[in-house]
C-alpha cells in the first residue's frame, strides 16, 4: 500500500470503497478498489475473485484494465488504471445534449468491449452507465465486473442481483432464471438510447411492475406468437396495455435511421430475437457513413 | 465419404434406447418435474439448476471455441511435480485427496466443474510450491473453497469444509491459505476445464438438446470428473479430456460397433477443429477407458 498515495475517495463499488491514488514511483493515477476481508468469515468475496480472474483475461481497450492486486492485513486492494468519469457523471454535465458523433463512438466502443467478453464467455450482466467509465481521451471502458459471470456457470436465482432496474431486460423481469448474453445486448440498447437522448434513460421504471409497463408502453405487450413461453414465465403478467401509439423511433428522434434500426433491433423484448453484440458492430449504423 | 458421415452421426443415435445410468435409478430430483424439457432453449422449466443456460449466441461463434483453445495450455502443468517439486507428497496421496473432494463436492450438491477446477488449482499449486504433506488437506480444501466460488451459484461455508475435515484445520488456515494460494498463483484461477468444451462439443454434434441429454451428461460428469482423480490425465489438455469423454459416453450410450466408433471419433474430434492428433486422441481414450473399467467395474 505504501506504493501509492491516496488522493480522494471516488466512490462505492459492488463490494468496496473506490479511491483516486498515485503512484509513488511512476506517478501515474490510478484507481484503487479495497475489499475488506474482516467482517467476513468467507474469505475473499466470490465477486471480488470472479472479477480479479476474468480481468485478467479480458485485456482490451474498451475494458478497464486490473493493473495489480495488492494483499494487505484484512484486505485486499485491486489497482486499476484511472478514468476521469463515468458516463453517468457524463449524462449530467452535458446538458442533453451529445452530439451524434460522440454518441455513435461510445456506443461502438462499448459493444466492442462487450463483443470482447462474449468471445471470451464472460457475461458482464450489470451494465449501466455508472459502470461505463470514460477517460480524457474519449475512450470508453467497461468496469465493474463484480456480478459478471462466466458462461458455463450453472445460474439459479439471481434475478435480485442482477442488473440495475432501468437496463434490465423484459425476461429477467418475468422471472426468467436462464440467461445469457442476450441480457447485456437489452442493457446496451437501453444506454443507446439514453446517449442519443442526451442523457435522459428510455424506461426508468420504479419498480418491477412500472419497469415492465414503460417497456410495454413503447415496445408492445410480448405474446406468445412474437415470445414463445413467454407466459410461462414465473413472473409473467397480462397488463392488457392498449396497443402501442408511437413506434421507438419516435422515442430517439435525433437518432438516425440506422441508428433506429439497431436499436430496435436491440431492444427485442424476446431474448433469442435479440442482436448479438458482434452483429451490431457489423450494422450499417456503423459501417456506413 | 459424405454419405457415411451422414448416415452415422451422433444426431441420429440415442434414438430408440438409452441405457439406464449405470443400472440405478439415479436421483431424479423427484419433486422437480424434470421430464417437462421443451424445444425453446430459453425455457423457464429447464432444469436450471444443473444445467448451463444454452446460448447460441456463443456457441455459435467460433472465436469462444477458438480462445479457449488457446488459453488451454497456460492453465495446464507441463511436468511431474511429483519428481521435481515435492518431497514428501507422492501420487497415491493426490488420488486419496482427489477422491475425499470429490465426495465432499457431491455431499455439497455442488457441480462437477468445481470439483475439476479444484483438482486444477490443487496441480498448479503444487507444481509452484513444496508443502509438506501435513498441509496437503488444508491445500485441497482451500482448492475447493475457492472453485466453488468462481464456479458455482452455491458456496462452500468456511466452517462447514473445516467439519469436513473433521477439524484438521481451523478457520484462519482455510482464510490465510486461500490468500496464499491465490498470490502464488497470481490470481490466475479461471482454468479451463474440460466442462468448458462440453455445450460446443454437444452444440457441434446437435445433441445439446436431445431427449437424452441429462443422461448424457451425467455420464460425462462421471468420466470427466473421474479423470481429474488421476494424475495422469493433469497434463493432457481439457479438450482432449472432453473429446475422449464425449466420445466414451456417445459409444457406451449406444452399444456402437468398431466402424461407427471411427466415425464418432472423426465427427468428435472434426468439432473441435481437428486440433488434436488422432493417434494421441486414441491414447488418451484408451487411458479413460482403463480408469472407468478399473475404478467403476464398468465395461465399456
Amino acid at each position: 500500500m505504501h506504493k501509492y498515495d491516496k488522493l480522494l475517495k471516488i466512490g462505492e463499488g459492488t463490494y468496496g470503497t473506490v479511491f483516486k491514488a498515485k503512484n509513488r514511483d511512476t506517478q501515474e493515477i490510478v484507481a484503487l478498489k479495497r475489499v475488506r476481508l474482516d467482517d467476513e468469515d468467507d474469505g475473499v468475496p466470490s465477486s471480488a475473485l470472479r472479477e480479479i480472474c476474468l480481468l485478467k483475461e479480458l485485456k482490451h481497450r474498451n475494458i478497464i484494465r486490473l493493473l495489480d492486486v495488492l494483499h494487505g492485513e484484512n484486505k485486499l486492494t485491486l489497482v486499476f488504471e484511472y478514468c476521469d468519469q463515468d458516463l453517468k457523471k457524463y449524462f449530467d454535465s452535458c446538458n442533453g445534449e451529445i452530439d451524434s458523433d460522440t454518441v455513435k463512438s461510445f456506443m461502438q466502443q462499448l459493444l466492442k468491449g462487450l463483443a470482447f467478453c462474449h468471445s471470451h464467455n464472460v457475461l458482464h450482466r450489470d451494465l449501466k452507465p455508472q459502470n461505463l467509465l470514460i477517460n480524457k481521451n474519449g475512450e470508453l471502458k467497461l468496469a465493474d465486473f463484480g456480478l459478471a459471470r462466466a458462461f458455463g456457470i450453472p445460474v439459479k436465482c439471481y434475478s435480485a442481483e442482477v442488473v440495475t432496474l432501468w437496463y434490465r431486460p423484459p425476461d429477467v423481469l418475468f422471472g426468467a432464471k436462464i440467461y445469457n448474453t442476450s441480457i447485456d445486448q437489452w442493457s446496451a440498447g437501453c444506454i443507446f438510447a439514453e446517449l442519443a437522448n442526451g442523457g435522459r434513460p428510455l424506461f426508468p421504471g420504479s419498480d418491477i411492475e412500472d419497469q415492465l409497463k414503460k417497456i410495454f408502453k413503447i415496445l408492445g405487450e410480448p405474446t406468445e406468437e412474437n415470445w414463445p413461453g413467454v407466459t410461462l414465465l414465473p413472473d409473467y403478467k397480462d397488463f392488457n396495455l392498449p396497443p402501442v401509439a408511437f413506434s421507438l423511433a419516435l422515442y430517439v428522434p435525433k437518432l438516425n435511421q440506422k441508428g433506429k434500426d439497431l436499436l430496435q433491433q436491440m431492444l427485442v423484448c424476446n431474448p433469442s430475437g435479440r442482436i448479438s453484440a458482434e452483429d451490431s458492430l457489423k450494422h450499417p449504423y456503423f459501417t456506413e457513413e | 465419404m459424405n454419405y457415411e458421415i451422414e448416415t452415422i452421426s451422433a444426431s441420429s443415435f440415442f434414438n430408440s434406447y438409452t441405457k439406464e445410468y449405470f443400472n440405478e435409478t439415479y436421483e431424479e430430483d423427484s419433486g422437480n418435474s424434470s421430464n417437462c424439457t421443451t424445444e425453446s432453449p430459453t425455457s423457464p422449466l429447464e432444469d436450471s439448476h444443473k444445467t448451463s443456460p444454452i446460448d447460441y449466441n456463443l456457441l455459435n461463434d467460433d472465436r469462444n471455441l477458438d480462445n479457449l483453445l488457446y488459453l488451454e495450455d497456460f492453465y495446464r502443468i507441463q511436468s511431474n511435480y511429483f519428481s521435481h517439486v515435492q518431497n514428501e507428497i507422492k501420487p497415491w496421496m493426490r488420488k486419496m485427496l482427489a477422491n475425499w473432494m470429490l465426495e465432499v463436492c457431491k455431499n455439497q450438491n455442488l457441480e462437477g466443474d468445481v470439483f475439476v477446477t479444484a483438482m486444477n488449482i490443487l496441480d498448479r499449486f503444487l507444481s509452484l510450491q513444496t508443502i509438506s504433506k501435513r498441509h496437503l488437506q488444508l491445500l485441497g480444501t482451500v482448492c475447493m473453497f475457492i472453485a466453488a466460488k468462481l464456479r458455482s451459484s452455491s458456496q462452500f461455508n468456511a466452517e462447514t469444509l473445516v467439519i469436513y475435515t473433521a477439524n484438521s484445520i481451523n478457520i484462519e488456515q482455510l482464510l490465510d491459505w486461500e490468500q496464499f494460494v491465490l498470490q502464488r498463483l497470481h490470481w490466475d484461477i479461471s482454468s479451463i476445464t474440460a466442462y468448458d468444451y462440453i455445450p460446443f462439443l454437444l452444440n457441434k454434434l446437435n445433441i445439446i438438446e436431445h431427449k437424452n441429454i441429462k443422461n448424457i451428461r451425467k455420464y460425462l460428469d462421471t468420466f470427466i470428473t473421474l479423470c481429474s482423480t488421476d494424475f495422469k490425465f493433469a497434463m493432457m489438455p481439457a479438450s482432449m479430456i472432453a473429446t475422449g469423454c464425449l466420445y466414451l459416453t456417445i459409444k457406451y450410450l449406444n452399444n456402437l460397433n468398431s466402424i461407427q466408433c471411427e466415425q464418432i471419433l472423426h465427427e468428435i474430434n472434426s468439432s473441435i477443429n481437428c486440433t488434436i492428433d488422432t493417434e494421441i486422441l486414441i491414447q488418451c481414450i484408451e487411458q479413460i477407458e482403463d480408469l472407468v473399467r478399473t475404478e467403476l467395474k464398468m465395461n465399456l
